[in-house]
């Protein structure tokens, strides 16, 4: 008896109870479409924040101030005051530190937009001419700030997408004026559209020269006329990150006069990306795990039937072995069955997955779009999976069936 | 013998007719009488199986299921089965007890058809016009052997053990209820 033969018999007794095969293989199903559909949307997820942090530029490092301790008690990362305009301007040195390519520094404050009877309270980014090259940022209208307004210290800003659709719904922003906390800035470009971000909606933001945002918005920080919240660093190439990191170090220390610990952190885009691979990793982790318990419960399911099954069918068993049946032909049969019931629900779940992914593709999570990817690997391990399931819960079933002897089977009743 | 030369036998050397048929219940009359072969590994099952199923008068019911036939054409049905691995023994349990008398007379000659064919037929009974039409009967009572007489000629058919002598006919009393298995009878 060969394994076509068995599969022709075990579709045959499969077909004769279908509620009761098809309600076996839910369980699958179930299992299979979940594992499949929640892997979908973690590598969607993690796919999503790679690509924002890629569209944030190339080979960035970012410098933040580090954290400060007074009494012993230590402060957020970021809330000290020590970095300077002066710092960043220290950095854009070729001949000192050659991996440097470009360097953008930033001073984040909140405020209040206004433009007539439209409102928004969003970011305000202090920045200087070489913030759009360097964060990939380009305008879409107008044109972006310039190193003369810098050294001006004009009121001028450059718009997100965002934030112009919001205070200008009907018409061109540019050469419009906003009022951001009560001073009047000409709206000189707006920013294309990046998209949202895990880090804060980049198109939701309105950026406005840095000696501007020092001097005239970011009154609230005590520190005073030069004091910045970041400098965006772009490296000449990847393969100088180690150097680059090295030379803003020398310089900030030397300029810091740091003797123990430094008083900033650089960080590089491929430490963020790392991070965040790292959260996606976790959650697609545990949601297979949950999808792994519901293919575990399937699978008992499965085992449940089967053992029914051989009840039900001792005669029928009796019968085969009184015709010549081997142990093994039983064995094989019984386990041709699970393996059958599990498979084709794996295949059914497989497909119900990849339906219920392409359902919820394209709904928002917060600022991001979930774009989930069903990628075969998944789909091979599921169905690989389910196969062992059957395997393992058919096993003992059919090891039963198989061990019946021919004469008590036949008189069962 | 181990279970896979038990199998063997029981596939190649013996067919069993049994008192109520136990032929598969959804599964048509031709993939019944094709079970042996499918264990055998034999090639071909159709065309045998509607050979056998032909012999024994029911070419025509092919692709009905058991429970769409008569009681006596089931029985034919379990004695196709018994008969398409060409055994040299056919073990019958009451293969008459389940039928009305007509039904009964038509598997009686059938079975000697086969028995005039060169097969040897082991049948329990307990019916005595049945067991009369054996060559050589044993009564066993009790589990006990209490009478075994031979009668008529033992033929002079070829068969695999040199003999087919003839149905063996067990009857028991009629106060005792004990059904004979075959291995009993067969000691």
């Amino acid at each position: 008896m060969n394994l076509i033969e068995s599969v022709r018999i075990a579709l045959h007794s499969l077909a004769a109870n279908k509620l009761r095969s098809s309600l076996t293989m839910l369980g699958i199903v179930i299992g299979v479409a979940a594992v499949i559909a929640l892997m979908g949307v973690g590598r969607g997820a993690s796919k999503a924040i790679d690509s924002q942090i890629n569209s944030m530029g190339t080979n960035l490092l970012f410098v933040s101030p580090g954290s400060t301790s007074e009494s012993g008690v230590r402060t957020a990362q970021g809330s000290a005051q020590t970095l300077t305009y002066e710092d960043a301007l220290a950095l854009n040195d070729p001949a000192n530190l050659p991996a440097v390519a470009a360097v953008a520094p930033q001073v984040q404050a909140f405020g209040q937009v206004v433009n007539m009877g439209n409102n928004v309270n969003t970011q305000i980014v202090g920045v200087t001419a070489d913030y759009a090259p360097v964060r990939n940022y380009s305008v879409n209208d107008g044109e972006f700030i310039s190193q003369a307004n810098v050294q001006a210290k004009s009121s001028v800003a450059v718009l997100g997408a965002n934030v112009a659709s919001t205070l200008f719904p009907d018409g061109s922003a540019v050469g419009q004026s906003v009022r951001i906390n009560n001073i009047t800035f000409k709206v000189i470009g707006v920013l294309t559209a990046k998209g949202g971000s895990g880090f804060g909606n980049q198109d939701d933001q309105v950026l406005v020269p840095i000696t501007t945002a020092m001097t005239r918005l970011s009154r609230s920080r005590s520190g005073g006329g030069n004091v910045i919240s970041q400098i965006s660093v772009q490296v000449v190439d990847a393969k100088q990150m180690d150097a680059a990191i090295e030379q803003i170090s020398a310089v900030l220390r030397e300029r810091h006069h740091v003797r123990y610990e430094d008083d900033f952190t650089i960080r590089s885009q491929q430490d963020m990306l790392e991070s965040a691979t790292q959260i996606t990793d976790v959650l697609t982790l545990f949601l297979g795990g949950v999808a792994g318990i519901s293919l575990l419960v399937g699978g008992i399911g499965i085992m449940n039937i089967m053992l029914v099954s051989v009840t039900e069918r001792t005669r029928e068993i009796g019968i085969r072995k009184a015709v010549g049946a081997t142990r093994r032909n039983v064995l094989t049969q019984f386990l041709t069955e699970a393996t059958i019931l599990s498979v084709l629900g794996g295949l059914v779940g497989v497909a119900a997955g990849a339906g219920i992914a392409f359902l919820i593709s394209g709904v928002s999570l917060g600022t991001m779009t979930l774009q989930p990817v069903i990628a075969l690997d998944s789909i091979l391990l599921a169905t690989l999976f389910s196969l062992i399931v059957g395997l393992f819960f058919g096993i003992y079933p059919a090891f039963r069936a198989a061990s019946l002897h021919p004469i008590d089977a036949l008189r069962y009743e | 013998m181990d279970d896979r030369q038990l199998a063997a036998v029981r596939n190649q050397k013996i067919g069993f007719v049994f008192q109520t048929f136990n032929l598969l219940a959804r599964t048509s009359v031709l993939a019944n009488v094709e079970l042996p072969l499918i264990y055998a590994g034999k090639k071909e099952r159709r065309e045998r199986a509607v050979a056998t199923l032909e012999r024994v008068g029911l070419g025509d019911r092919i692709h009905h299921r058991p429970n769409e036939l008569s009681g006596g054409q089931q029985q034919r049905v379990a004695i196709a089965r018994a008969l398409i691995n060409d055994p040299s023994i056919i073990l019958a349990d009451e293969p008459t007890g389940n039928l009305d008398s007509r039904s009964g007379a038509e598997i009686m000659a059938l079975l000697h058809e086969l028995h005039a064919q060169g097969l040897t037929i082991v049948m329990v009974t307990h019916d005595p016009d049945v067991g009369r039409q054996g060559k050589h009967i044993v009564r066993i009572h009790d589990g006990h052997i209490i009478a075994d007489e031979r009668l008529g000629d033992p033929p002079s058919v070829p068969g695999p053990t040199g003999t087919g002598d003839g149905g063996l006919a067990a009857r028991h009393d009629k106060a005792v209820t004990q059904v004979a298995r075959p291995q009993e009878v067969n000691q």
